[in-house]
């Protein structure tokens, strides 16, 4: 080191200030994110959540109309809603992670964006798309009917879940999709091939034993029962294992993290 | 002040095989140099501003920075084509905590877009898109200032008043200039190097350098 050069900050200053620079960062990349992908008109926030809605709302208002043994004796529109929704969110932050990093590169020139602040400005964004929309949908049914969630601390916490989840499976997708071009081909199909192990179409509890025992090993199908169980309560039994869940959550995370670590120096300017 | 000791770079060809782009390159940069780097087309040059830059990584050696050093400064990276140009101010603005205003107010004096401040990035031609860039890292205070030939495209107004800002900015500061044209190197730099087959050497005098570019 040369003679006059100046000695390098505490760890923990270092520490806070990139707190800070990281909050500033995601800040920026959500106006931005809300920017490029719905436009600046006045109606473009506005899409954001009036997506899904339009696309929830149509599918329950489908179900209502061809409701089946499947979902007990709760309203179809609701049950189908709170089941595609956060499912469409879920589906949304895997099949988006493909082009997360090859779409930012530029971004990567400004030392202060990491590439998981990218992520997670993305994945907050859905997350708050679909917040809304279970919100809408939820005050005005409980406004027109007087149909009011079980209970509303679970359906958050399920939420919380599924979101996280959703965060840790994104990371691993992108940083698979930066290492593997193959990553971004078989995404896709996989998502759709696994619409119905999600657990959000049906509840597990009109399955034959066996099948519902073998869909509870995915920690989604788990999510799914929770959310039925805050919103329903007693009208439809639920099975779900939290630990398991928050066990899964933790893995996916922590290796998303890595896979992201890892992939950063690989990345080609 | 950046220290950068025994630098080295390669890049895995497809096919197998690596591309060695920079071996063992170290040096120093202080407050107040105006260090130009001469080199030719794919030399290295780029990759060099980058980790200078701290946005690529070497492959062995380490890079230290102890003053505030600007994003690199080349065309097409840095800023998001979909966005207008304010947009992209906003952005900048946000992620390196300046107040919006400011940063808008300075680039609009600066860059000379007018309309086209409020058109996409895409819409720009290459001297417009030179001088958003330029406009916005210097809205921005930094120390050093990494410039990777955007200064080349700017027509004789605006290079004047680059070199007017230039001057006026990087008294006191950092300045570094990657170019393959020696004639930028004269009028921004007061010291120089050359970058060849993966070795950085420096000469004091920007003539020298020039010289021995012009002999590789």
């Amino acid at each position: 080191m040369p003679d006059g050069f100046p000695a390098a900050r505490s760890q923990f200053d270092r520490t806070i200030e990139g707190l800070k620079v990281q909050g500033r960062v995601i800040h920026a990349l959500l106006l931005r994110e809300l920017q490029t992908r719905f436009g600046r008109g006045h109606l473009g926030f506005l899409w954001l959540f009036l997506e899904p809605l339009l696309l929830a709302s149509m599918i329950g208002v489908i179900k209502s109309f061809v409701s089946s043994r499947e979902m007990g004796n709760v309203p179809p529109f609701l049950f189908s809603v709170v089941g595609y929704a956060p499912y469409f969110a879920f589906r949304a932050i895997i099949n988006r992670a493909t082009t997360a990093f090859q779409a930012n590169m530029t971004l990567m020139y400004h030392r202060q964006v990491r590439l998981i602040d990218i992520m997670l400005a993305r994945h907050l964004l859905e997350m708050a798309a679909v917040t809304c929309v279970l919100i809408i949908v939820l005050a005005g049914t409980s406004w027109i009917t007087g149909f009011m969630p079980h209970d509303l601390p679970t359906m958050v916490f399920a939420l919380l879940l599924l979101f996280a989840f959703a965060n840790g499976l994104g990371l691993l997708v992108a940083a698979g999709a930066a290492r593997w071009e193959v990553v971004d081909r078989i995404v896709h199909p996989l998502t759709y091939i696994s619409l119905p192990f999600s657990g959000a179409l049906f509840a597990l509890h009109y399955l034959p034993r066996s099948w519902r025992e073998m869909l509870l090993w995915n920690p989604q199908a788990n999510v799914h029962e929770m959310l039925r169980d805050g919103m329903f309560g007693d009208q439809i039994p639920a099975y779900y294992d939290v630990p398991y869940v928050l066990a899964w959550v933790v893995l996916v995370n922590l290796l998303g993290m890595a896979a992201v670590r890892a992939v950063r120096t690989k990345l080609e300017f | 002040m950046i220290y950068f000791d025994r630098v080295s770079k390669h890049y895995e060809l497809r096919g197998g095989g690596k591309k060695h782009v920079l071996r063992n390159v170290s040096g120093i940069i202080r407050p107040g140099d105006a260090l130009g780097i001469l080199g030719r087309n794919g030399a290295g040059k780029s990759t060099l501003v980058r980790m200078l830059a701290g946005v690529e990584h070497p492959n062995s050696g380490r890079i230290e920075r102890r003053m505030t050093v600007s994003w690199p400064l080349a065309h097409g990276v840095g800023l998001q084509n979909s966005m207008s140009g304010a947009d992209n101010a906003r952005f900048i603005a946000r992620i390196y905590n300046q107040p919006i205003k400011k940063v808008l107010d300075f680039v609009e004096d600066f860059a000379e877009l007018g309309p086209y401040m409020d058109m996409p990035a895409k819409t720009y031609s290459v001297g417009m898109m030179g001088r958003l860039l330029l406009g916005l890292s210097f809205a921005v205070d930094f120390d050093c200032y990494l410039i990777d030939e955007v200064t080349a495209t700017g027509d004789q107004r605006f290079v004047a008043r680059a070199q007017a800002l230039l001057a006026e900015k990087t008294r006191g500061r950092s300045l570094v200039l990657v170019s393959h044209v020696p004639e930028h190197l004269k009028m921004y730099c007061r010291s120089a190097a050359v970058l060849n087959e993966g070795s950085l050497t420096f000469f004091e005098d920007v003539d020298e350098a020039v010289a021995t570019y012009k002999a590789l």
